[in-house]
C-alpha cells in the first residue's frame, strides 16, 4: 500500500465523494427499500448504507486513538458497544433521522483525519484490528467509504431507469 | 442540481478517482495482477486484478468515444466504432490477456486524460443523445463513469488489503 500521507489524502477526496452521492439520492427514496431491480446492487435502503458507515466510523475513530501519543488499546466497554452498535444496526438506523446520521458521520470522519494527522507511531500493530499497522488500517477505512459511495451512487443513477 | 451532476464537480471526481485507482492498482504484487484471487477473496472478486483494469480501459475507451459526441465539433459515434465497442466488450474475458498489465494502465490513464480533455471544452452539459447506454445526457454518462472508477477500485484495494487475511 502506498505511505500514510497519500492513504490521509485520499480518506480525506472519499468524504466529498460519498456526500455528493448522498445528496444525490431524493429525499423521498433515502430510507426506501430499493426497488426490485436494483436488488443487486443492494437490499438496504441509502439511509441504511449510511448509519452502516456512521457505525463503522465511530468504531473507526475509537480505534484510532491506539496510534496517538498516549494511545492505548480498547477498552472492554469500548469493544462491548462496538458489538452492540455492530449488531444493532438493522434495527437501530431507521430511529435517527437522515440529517443526523450524516452529520454524525461527518463529525467522526473529521475526528478520524484528525486523529490519523497527530498520530505518532504508525508502525505499532493494533491488537483489536487483525494486528494491522496505521496505513493498513487506514487503508482499509477509504476502502470501506469507496465501496458503499459506488453503492449509494448506483442508487442515485438507477433507480430511475428502473 | 446535486453535485454530482455539476460538470466542474464531476470533472474533479474523475481527476481524484484516477489517483485512487492507481494507487489501488500499485498496491498489488505483480505477481497477483493475474492470479484468480484465493479463498473468501473468490466472492469479492472472481475476476484477476488486470481483468478488472482492462475492463475499466474498454469502458473509457467506449466513454470517451461517445463523449466525444458533446464536443463543439461532435459528431455521433460512427456504425463501425459501435461494432468496434459491442466487440471490445463482449470479449473482455479472452482478450484482456493480450495487453501487458503496463500497457493496460497506460491505456487507461491516456483515455482518462481524454475524457478530461473533451468534458473541458463542453459547450452543453444537458444535450441528450443515444449513446451505449440508451438517451442520455453527459451528466449522467459522467457521473456513470465515476461510480464505475470507484465500483472497481475498491474492489482492487480489497484485492490488495485482504489477500493474505481471506487465504
Amino acid at each position: 500500500m502506498q505511505n500514510h500521507a497519500w492513504i490521509q489524502e485520499q480518506l480525506a477526496r472519499s468524504a466529498p465523494m460519498l456526500a455528493g452521492a448522498w445528496e444525490a439520492i431524493p429525499a423521498g427514496r433515502r430510507a426506501q427499500v430499493p426497488p426490485a431491480r436494483l436488488a443487486r446492487v443492494s437490499t438496504w435502503p441509502a439511509q441504511r448504507h449510511l448509519y452502516h458507515l456512521f457505525i463503522y466510523e465511530r468504531i473507526v475513530v475509537d480505534t484510532a486513538a491506539f496510534w496517538l501519543a498516549d494511545g492505548a488499546p480498547l477498552t472492554e466497554a469500548e469493544v462491548a458497544l462496538h458489538d452492540r452498535l455492530l449488531s444493532g444496526q438493522t434495527e437501530a438506523w431507521s430511529q435517527h433521522s437522515a440529517e443526523e446520521t450524516f452529520s454524525g458521520w461527518r463529525q467522526l470522519r473529521q475526528e478520524l483525519l484528525a486523529r490519523l494527522e497527530r498520530a505518532t507511531d504508525g508502525e505499532a500493530r493494533h491488537p483489536h484490528w487483525d494486528g494491522q499497522d496505521l496505513p493498513a488500517f487506514a487503508a482499509e477505512c477509504w476502502q470501506h467509504t469507496l465501496e458503499h459511495t459506488t453503492t449509494l451512487l448506483q442508487l442515485a443513477l438507477f433507480w430511475s431507469e428502473c | 442540481m446535486t453535485e454530482i451532476y455539476d460538470g466542474a464537480w464531476l470533472q474533479e471526481q474523475l481527476t481524484h478517482s484516477m489517483t485512487m485507482l492507481t494507487g489501488a492498482w500499485s498496491s498489488l504484487p505483480e505477481e497477483r495482477l493475474t492470479a484468480l484471487p484465493p479463498g473468501r477473496l473468490a466472492q469479492i472478486s472472481s475476476w484477476p486484478a488486470q481483468l478488472h483494469l482492462y475492463h475499466l480501459y474498454i469502458y473509457e475507451r467506449i466513454t470517451v468515444d461517445y463523449a466525444a459526441y458533446w464536443s463543439p465539433d461532435g459528431t455521433p459515434a460512427s456504425e463501425a466504432e459501435q461494432a468496434e465497442h459491442i466487440r471490445l466488450w463482449q470479449g473482455q474475458e479472452e482478450d484482456w490477456t493480450q495487453l501487458s498489465a503496463t500497457e493496460t494502465l497506460a491505456g487507461m490513464t491516456e483515455k482518462r486524460q481524454e475524457l478530461l480533455s473533451i468534458l473541458a471544452q463542453v459547450p452543453d452539459w444537458d444535450a441528450r443523445h443515444d449513446v451505449f447506454w440508451g438517451e442520455q445526457n453527459l451528466r449522467w454518462i459522467t457521473a456513470k463513469c465515476f461510480q464505475h472508477t470507484l465500483e472497481h477500485t475498491t474492489t482492487l484495494l480489497q484485492l490488495a488489503i485482504f489477500w493474505d487475511r481471506f487465504q
